[in-house]
């Protein structure tokens, strides 16, 4: 027997590991809805038993008071909600949040989208609404404190995870080689963790993300902001799908979606220019209610003969396409409605928001012992409400990965199985990323050297488009399952 | 062309690997050891480094092995699909390198001896072993004939994987491992076959190209599942379970089943009671 004296670099290592650094399997920096999903996933899977992992927020702990929202007769909403697709669902149906969701009747289902815009004129708007009719639901409204709440709860409930609050990372170290750790320390506390993989959910300003070697990120800002509210809605009264409907529409200066929230109330995203969205932002109640109504029913002026210019074409390309797609999906009625508008009757005090709007994608979701989740990884304009949905495919991507690769025996960061996740979630996201851009780019243009003439052409060959091709419906309703927001 | 340049590269991975080991075996007094023993360490234990192929055939040799085990009921219900699934079971990885395999065992929680008769290798295997955290990993530099001695029937399962390609005498290497093993206990090797696919892709194009070092390769070395099986079956009372065909594709740096054994190949075989 022959055993070899301990070399110094292993010498290094042994006192690296019993220092006081403290030492976690798996360690998610970033609290917000992906992060903490990735925390319960994680911990579920039969591999990860018996592991430890460490869950850091940034900000501070909040009490999501889920038991008061029950029952309550008068309820408010907060305005920021998420369209959740199905296999988001199912992602919170695993952990166990989905759960407590439906108790406290957090979710409301929507059962059509109707998106118009505002060229149709008077061709009645027809070609330009879009009905989407699933016998299942497409998505449900969720407000993103009740999947928040729902996923501390189940969180603080595991053994496995701890969670610090008030832990913002400012300091991630990440090792050459699997030989070593990866390292990483917070604001105002001594302490050094380290990790066998460190899991980056810390939103779309990632520390995470900037510490991985060669990181390319590509972004860019769309020069909008997104307005959010909760409102008050008054809407037909024979709809049978009434309070199940999310409204869009494509607006001069941007994108207007209405999720639906319950019978009377909806939550708003609307999209517009910066200066616009100062200015209705300092509206009283009143005048905003009236500058929101204005945009909703607007029906642009446009002189006759480009009027009928964008008529033939929307034609003649709904005619070409409608060859190419046997569209035998029962998902996709091809009906033609005349749609009309919800009207806005109030909005909920102090809940006017505004958020910048930007895109940006990381080239690099994984390093040596690090991955990124969530909008870390990419952010999308809200537009097709698939921000948090793709966040939630990664958790379900990457731990399904962990997973495999931990049962096979691999060391938890191993970087054959972070690979795998990557070359997965990336095929799924950009495409979608891609899409979402580009119809932005069509839609949610203002730009001024373009006659509007021109542009609202563009807009109905693009609706027309949307309409006749199965696989761009496909793309934004019953695929990705995503609502337009 | 595409289906040459698929073996190549298969071939390509494997013998780097085995260049090194077998330049290392040799030439143990070397003056720039700590040197050559730094960069190797860095070589072994990077997964996107020249011997990704190895890191990357884990999944597949371990859920070999794992199978194996779970046809022969070694494995204990309550642990089947977890990362306790080898616990209470003890393993032999002849031949273990710096301990690619054998450390994917461990953190399956079973009991794992890795041998190996090259000392630096054991000794990167050992310096890295420090990253498993209280696990059940013990390594020695000595070759299966020494560690027999003291070793007989001592082990439930044996493994020797991309190993025997390198091995002169074969049959005194195979016996030893035999002789290590338990009755009833499992042989599981993985080796690249003997064909002439394998001649044509490593040896000729391979090396002609400078893709290898000329003269890496010794493919009258390498065994033929037909005749690993009758030197199981004849010389060590063996039963052959399985004998699974390989590839492994470059492109992707994935391994895969496949019907044909032509270019690499799994085997199984049970010792008799
Ligand atoms: C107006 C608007 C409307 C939207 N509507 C929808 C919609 O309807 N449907 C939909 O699917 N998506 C929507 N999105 C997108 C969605 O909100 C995001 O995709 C989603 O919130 C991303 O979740 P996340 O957990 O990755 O990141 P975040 O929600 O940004 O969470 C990041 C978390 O990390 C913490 N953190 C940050 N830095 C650090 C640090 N250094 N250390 C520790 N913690 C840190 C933060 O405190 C936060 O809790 C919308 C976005 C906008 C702007």
């Amino acid at each position: 027997m022959n055993m070899m004296p301990m070399k110094l670099s292993a010498v290094r290592l042994y006192s690296s590991l019993s220092s006081n650094k403290k030492y976690y399997d798996v360690i998610i920096a970033g609290g917000g809805m992906v992060g903490c999903a990735m925390a319960s996933k994680l911990s579920q899977e039969p591999s990860m038993c018996g592991a430890s992992i460490l869950l850091l927020e940034g900000g501070l702990k909040k009490d999501y008071a889920l038991d008061t929202k029950k029952n309550s007769p008068n309820r408010s909403y907060s305005n920021r909600v998420s369209a959740v697709s199905k296999s988001s669902v199912q992602l919170l149906q695993s952990v166990g949040a989905w759960q407590i969701i439906e108790d406290i009747k957090g979710c409301n289902a929507v059962k059509e989208m109707r998106i118009w815009n505002s060229g149709g004129g008077q061709s009645g708007g027809a070609n330009n609404v879009l009905t989407f009719n699933n016998d299942n639901d497409l998505a449900y409204i969720v407000e993103n404190d009740n999947i928040l709440g729902a996923l501390y709860k189940q969180i603080h409930d595991d053994p496995n995870i701890t969670v610090h609050y008030d832990s913002r990372v400012n300091q991630c170290n990440l090792p050459e080689t699997p030989s070593e750790m990866a390292t990483v320390k917070v604001a105002n506390a001594e302490t050094t963790y380290e990790t066998s993989l460190l899991i980056g959910s810390d939103g779309y300003g990632s520390k995470v993300r900037s510490a991985i070697n060669d990181q390319q990120y590509v972004s860019w800002e769309y020069g909008q902001r997104a307005i959010v509210a909760t409102l008050n809605i008054q809407s037909d009264e024979d709809d049978i799908y009434k309070g199940h409907v999310a409204w869009q529409k494509f607006a001069q200066l941007g994108p207007i979606a209405l999720l639906p929230l319950d019978n009377q109330i909806c939550s708003l995203v609307w999209t517009t220019s910066i200066e616009e969205a100062q200015r209705l932002i300092n509206l009283n109640d009143n005048e905003f209610i009236q500058a929101l109504n204005d945009v909703l029913s607007e029906e642009k002026e446009l002189n006759k003969s480009s009027m009928l210019l964008a008529d033939d074409v929307v034609r003649m390309v709904t005619t070409v396409l409608s060859k190419f797609s046997q569209s035998n999906n029962n998902n996709e009625l091809h009906k033609v409605v005349k749609s009309v508008p919800p009207i806005i009757t109030g909005v909920t005090e102090n809940s006017r928001g505004s958020f910048p709007l930007g895109f940006g994608h990381a080239c690099q979701y994984v390093g040596q012992r690090v991955a990124l989740v969530g909008d870390a990884a990419h952010r999308i304009h809200p537009l097709a409400g698939q921000g948090v949905n793709l966040g939630f495919n990664d958790v379900i991507e990457l731990s399904d990965q962990l997973n495999k690769s931990l049962l096979t025996g691999a060391d938890i960061g191993d970087l054959n199985a972070l690979l795998n996740y990557e070359t997965a979630a990336q095929r799924r996201n950009v495409p979608i990323m891609l899409g979402v851009d580009g119809i932005q780019k069509l839609y949610g243009s203002s730009n001024n050297f373009i006659p509007p003439a021109i542009m609202t052409l563009i807009r109905n060959v693009g609706i027309a488009f949307c309409q006749s091709a199965s696989s761009m419906k496909k793309a934004l309703s019953d695929k990705a399952s995503g609502l337009p927001v | 062309m595409n289906f040459i340049t698929k073996k190549r590269n298969i071939s390509n991975s494997i013998n780097v690997f085995r260049f090194i080991t077998q330049d290392f075996a040799k030439d143990t007094i070397n003056p720039n050891e700590v040197e050559h023993h730094s960069n190797l360490k860095d070589i072994w234990w990077k997964s996107n480094g020249p011997l990704n192929a190895l890191h990357s055939f884990n999944p597949l040799r371990i859920s070999f092995i794992i199978n194996g085990l779970l046809n022969m009921k070694k494995i204990e219900t309550k642990n089947i699909g977890t990362r306790q699934s080898l616990k209470n079971i003890k393993i032999l990885d002849v031949g273990c390198g710096g301990g690619v395999l054998t450390e994917a065992l461990s953190r399956l929680d079973s009991n794992v001896t890795g041998i190996d008769p090259s000392k630096e290798l054991i000794s990167i295997a050992i310096d890295h072993s420090v990253i498993l955290r209280n696990k059940n990993i013990k390594y020695l530099n000595e070759s299966i004939e020494e560690h027999m001695k003291l070793n007989v029937e001592a082990y439930d399962a044996i493994v020797t994987s991309e190993v025997l390609e390198h091995i002169s005498n074969k049959y005194s290497f195979l016996t030893s491992c035999v002789e290590c093993l338990k009755p009833g206990g499992s042989l599981f090797i993985t080796t690249p076959n003997r064909t002439f696919c394998s001649w044509l892709s490593v040896v000729k194009i391979g090396e002609q190209l400078n893709f290898i070092p000329k003269g890496t390769h010794q493919w009258e070395k390498f065994i033929c599942p037909h005749e690993l099986q009758s030197i199981l079956e004849m010389n060590c009372q063996c039963d052959t379970i399985a004998i699974n065909g390989l590839t492994y594709n470059p492109f992707t740096n994935r391994w895969c089943w496949t019907d044909s054994t032509d270019i690499s190949y799994a085997l199984h075989a049970v010792k008799g009671k």
